[in-house]
């Protein structure tokens, strides 16, 4: 078949036929008012995400060792953060269909969005998307610094093109495609935990924040 | 050809009240969400014109940022396809399949494909397509369309997806609860990813600046589907694209809260350059596209960014169910795409609507549907002789409806009608009406006497000509 005389022909009925010119207007800034992090905490538990605050990475780093997740002994955990070892490692994702056996993945989160609770992360800070996307829980680091309060202020610092993958996590997997009943982990992770690390006023010891009204599937 | 009978395949739907009523709480929920979401954006009817605006433009030069779309993804390492109908999109598809020997196939969700019947086609040269979203994946089980753009499987009870689950796939029938359902639909999916070969997904956006495409889901399945597999395959329709990567914020910004009430799609992801070791083809489809930007009136149906908002907020679809368009595109949307696709067939789709405007009041881009029903009820009228859209009811007012001193005169006996006759009669079986509806009392007048009386200004009084 051939595709450029398609393309060829698609082109001149699109020249031939399209309206007259329409002017192209500027999007503005729109910003997002409040505390961009205390806006992203609250709008990552609507979305049945977990946040924990801390005052510097090294107590983030501490804290994740503590959790159950990330027991050596029991759990499969692949680890693309820095400073953070997991049991998993490259040799085993030579075929990424591996990543399915993961129990726990680690991860950079590079910004948030205080809008919506989004984190996002591109295939340089997850290394393999495929390790997030199918692991059962996913953990990301998250700098105060780098949560933005607007969603167009947050494209504003991407660079798009950069990045083979890039994409806004926004709590773990979920759907509601029966009777619109909410549901967490549909195909992907059944939790998403950002550890929010330089923020002075975090509590001591560090407190896991959940939605109380969470899905909590029994099933899974 | 069958002409569709929406009225007869939603009376199946109304029938079953539990279905019915579900279908409607469900769809209504969504609608309330997406009030009180917008309601939280100061910006909000100002973002809706401006997305709007840049839809427009970019339709108004849509040769432009193809070209621009299309050089930008191809440096990009991206392989760019072009189909002028639905046969060569399956061709190209087909032969890249072929070429790397693919089998299985996961796939996210994509109303492109489905119009091209992709599925089907492949199942024919032997390549298994798994749907990968859980509403999609229960029709595709099921063998039916999907009844929603965004909730495939909206119209069926969870006992129903149990009972499906059952047969297909050797869950429990006696358990309906959908954590359960979810997870046999998860646990099913997790078997066919470890041996996918290839992942397809459609296209929300397409960036024409940086050459990549935008792909949102809530599960998590077009993610998967793109990023496990050696190869990834795409289908944007030529109208999706927006000209800068500052142009997609506001679009986000309006999807997710305008389809579900909800801020974002848990997974909003962009795809600019194939993996390491991964091919990645995008397909760009015209199909009636091109035909569809030179008519004057109808051009701005383009601008659609398939959220179903309109869906969610149409009396007659939350009643009916969007299986009873028996189409790709259902509800408000739906009825103003489908006759273009093929006029006769969906001939009557245009009388699916009571002309309440709330379609147009939702939309994110502004997409002017109520008028564009009006546009192709015009059009299906140019055509009556062939297109047999009267049934017997609207043949039989007609007389009563194209003068206004018969209509004047309709009403009066209507009047009569329901002081004299009596209930035992008006209400029976005969009837239809009845059955959902007790007759008002009689009012001392017809509207048409109490506004001759009360609201008709003096100046209007000498013209008597309708005046009963």
């Amino acid at each position: 078949m051939n595709q450029q005389e398609a393309k060829t022909e698609i082109l001149a009925r699109i020249r031939a036929g399209k309206p007259a010119l329409h002017p192209l207007p500027d999007v503005p800034m729109y910003p997002y008012p409040g505390n961009p992090t205390e806006e992203f905490i609250r709008h990552l538990l609507n979305f049945d995400g977990r946040a924990v605050r801390f005052k510097n990475r090294q107590d983030a780093i501490a804290w994740l060792k503590t959790q159950p997740e990330m027991d050596m002994a029991k759990m499969k955990v692949y680890s693309a953060a820095t400073d953070v070892e997991g049991n998993f490692g490259e040799d085993q994702l030579t075929d990424l269909h591996n990543a399915h056996l993961i129990d726990t993945c680690v991860a950079e989160g590079e910004l948030g969005v205080g809008e919506m609770g989004s984190i996002w992360v591109t295939d340089r800070s997850l290394r393999h998307a495929a390790c997030a996307l199918l692991s059962r829980r996913l953990f990301l680091f998250l700098d105060s610094n780098d949560i933005v309060g607007g969603l167009h202020e947050t494209y504003a610092r991407i660079k798009l093109r950069d990045n083979q993958y890039g994409s806004f996590y926004t709590g773990p997997s979920a759907t509601a495609d029966i009777e619109a009943v909410h549901i967490t982990g549909a195909q992907g992770p059944l939790s998403l935990t950002a550890m929010v690390y330089n923020v002075p006023d975090a509590p001591e010891p560090p407190q896991l924040q959940v939605n109380p009204n969470a899905d909590h599937s029994v099933w899974q | 050809m069958r002409q569709v009978n929406q009225v007869k395949l939603g009376e199946e739907f109304i029938k079953s009240r539990a279905h019915r009523e579900m279908h409607d709480r469900c769809l209504w929920a969504a609608r309330m969400r997406r009030d009180a979401v917008a309601a939280s954006i100061p910006e909000w009817e100002e973002m809706r014109e401006l997305a709007s605006e840049i839809k427009l433009h970019t339709l108004s030069n849509l040769d432009f940022y193809l070209e621009q779309f299309t050089a930008n993804a191809e440096a990009n390492g991206i392989h760019v396809h072009w189909a002028r109908n639905a046969d060569e999109h399956n061709a190209i598809i087909l032969e890249i399949f072929k070429s790397h020997g693919v089998k299985v196939v996961t796939k996210g969700k994509s109303m492109t494909m489905d119009e091209c019947g992709m599925r089907e086609f492949m199942a024919k040269h032997g390549i298994e397509i798994n749907e990968a979203d859980l509403g999609e994946r229960i029709q595709q089980l099921d063998n039916q369309r999907p009844s929603h753009i965004v909730m495939p499987a909206i119209h069926k009870l969870r006992s129903d997806v149990a009972d499906l689950f059952a047969r297909k796939l050797g869950s429990d029938r006696d358990i309906d609860d959908p954590h359960y359902l979810n997870s046999v639909m998860r646990a099913d999916m997790r078997k066919r990813y470890c041996q996918v070969d290839a992942g397809m997904s459609g296209v929300n956006f397409g960036i024409a600046e940086t050459g990549g495409i935008v792909v949102c889901t809530n599960e998590g399945n077009a993610d998967i589907s793109a990023n496990l597999p050696p190869l990834y395959v795409a289908t944007m329709g030529l109208e999706k694209l927006i000209p800068r990567q500052s142009d997609l914020p506001l679009f986000i910004r309006l999807l997710s809260r305008s389809a579900l009430g909800l801020d974002m799609t848990q997974y909003t992801s962009h795809y600019h350059h194939p993996r390491q070791g991964q091919e990645m083809h995008l397909i760009i489809l015209d199909n009636g596209r091109s035909e569809r930007l030179s008519s004057p009136d109808y051009w701005p149906v383009l601008k659609c960014i398939r959220c179903g908002a309109c869906m969610n907020t149409c009396p007659v679809f939350r009643r009916t169910s969007g299986i009873s368009y028996d189409a790709i595109y259902m509800g408000p949307i739906g009825i103003v795409l489908e006759p273009s696709y093929d006029l006769y067939k969906y001939a009557r789709l245009p009388y699916s609507c009571t002309h309440c405007g709330s379609c147009g009041d939702v939309c994110p881009v502004k997409v002017p549907i109520p008028e564009l029903v009006f546009y192709w009820r015009s059009v299906v009228v140019d055509h009556n002789d062939e297109l047999f859209t009267h049934n017997a009811e609207e043949t039989l007012a007609e007389p009563i409806l194209e003068s206004a001193g018969n209509l004047a005169k309709a009403e009066k006996v209507g009047l009569w009608a329901l002081r004299h006759i009596p209930k035992s009669i008006a209400e029976s079986g005969l009837n239809p009406w009845a059955e959902a509806h007790d007759d008002p009392e009689p009012p001392e007048e017809t509207f048409r006497q109490y506004y001759n009386r009360v609201i008709k200004p003096e100046s209007d009084k000498d013209t008597p000509k309708e005046q009963s």
